[in-house]
């Protein structure tokens, strides 16, 4: 946990000072690749809850849900579907089940001690 | 998280993670396109407008403030002074004639709206909008009747007003406004009304061809308030007087 804790915390540092931008277009394709890695992340604490993890599962949902959702949306862009909106409400449903999930993991693990 | 293989994975995606999400971050900060902290920028934009509202009228207060001193320190000097009497007093009928005094008196007021909504006229069109040339003629034919003074809407009709058609909304004196169009007008009222109203005339054409509600009534008291712009001359000077040819 504190690995994943301090890996985002260099991460957030480098992304702030380092100078890379991309064109703003690709804003909404980014934010739903984010919103996909986000769930990755969830998922990944969840399965831990569980001792379920698997870090090769995770790596690769990581980066292919991300990547997927990246082109869904601009092929959805190119079609004129907002095919976004599925990325975002399958992996911001997800996010808050997930989230639900942790949470009570979290209570019954302190309500044992 | 098992082995050291399993943790170096996990730190890598969550470096990954973090360094897109900053990127992100980032760049909507940056960016103008609205969209992602829209509401936030809205409202922001919203708040502004208010103020700059509230500071108009603040000073538009002022401007009233300051006019009436001025008229105090005229009339007093003009008490003394036989000249200078007559010159505010050819000043107060520039003044009017220019538009920047509210005057009232006779007139008529024109009200004009979009037909009555139905299946021929759907309410996503306005009419009057559309055809705001009808409004420019209207004027026009009040002005050919005598009117003194007229306006839109409560916007001064003055020399450079302009009315256009400008996206959901007609400027007049660069004022958006929208239907319901209330035209007053300062005149000899039987004049005016039977000008418009004569057949084939401007109401006619907008109730007839256009289907548009019209309606005029004169009244004995018509307000009509000031232009509240200010006209700057940047290309035009005056010209001394041309001998004649």
């Amino acid at each position: 946990m504190t690995i994943a804790i301090i890996g985002l915390i260099i991460g957030v540092i480098l992304g702030l000072y380092l100078p890379i931008t991309y064109p703003t277009s690709y804003s909404l394709y980014m934010s739903v690749a984010i919103l996909a890695a986000l769930d990755s992340v969830f998922g990944a604490i969840r399965s831990h809850m569980e001792n379920k993890f698997n870090s090769t599962i995770f790596v690769t949902g990581f980066f292919g849900n991300a990547i997927l959702a990246g082109i869904l949306a601009y092929i959805g862009d190119r079609l004129g579907v907002p095919l976004y909106y599925a990325a975002i409400f399958a992996f911001g449903g997800r996010l808050f089940q997930n989230f639900a999930i942790i949470r009570r993991y979290s209570i019954e693990r302190i309500g044992k001690k | 998280m098992k082995g050291i293989k399993g943790q170096v994975a996990v730190a890598i995606v969550c470096l990954v993670l973090g360094l897109v999400l900053s990127i992100q971050f980032k760049s909507v900060q940056e960016s103008d396109i609205d969209w992602g902290g829209s509401t936030q920028k809205s409202q922001r934009i919203s708040r502004d407008l208010k103020i700059e509202k509230e500071e108009k009228q603040q000073l538009l207060g002022s401007v009233d403030l300051l006019q009436r001193r001025m008229k105090e320190i005229e009339d007093v000097e003009s008490k003394e002074d036989g000249l200078l009497k007559n010159l505010s007093a050819e000043l107060e009928k520039y003044k009017m004639i220019s538009g920047v005094k509210a005057v009232k008196g006779k007139g008529v007021i024109v009200v004009v709206d979009d037909p009555p909504m139905g299946p021929d006229y759907p309410s996503d069109l306005s009419i009057i909008m559309i055809n705001y040339d009808l409004l420019l003629s209207l004027i026009n034919k009040l002005n050919d009747a005598g009117a003194e003074a007229i306006s839109i809407n409560d916007q001064r009709i003055v020399s450079n007003t302009e009315i256009h058609l400008a996206g959901n909304n007609v400027n007049i004196n660069s004022v958006p406004t929208a239907p319901p169009f209330i035209v007053k007008a300062i005149g000899n009222p039987n004049t005016l009304e039977s000008a418009l109203n004569i057949r084939f005339g401007i109401i006619w054409q907008m109730k007839d061809n256009y289907n548009l509600q019209v309606s005029i009534k004169q009244q004995d008291e018509v307000v009509i308030p000031r232009y509240d712009k200010i006209t700057k001359f940047v290309y035009a000077t005056t010209l001394e007087e041309q001998k004649p040819q």
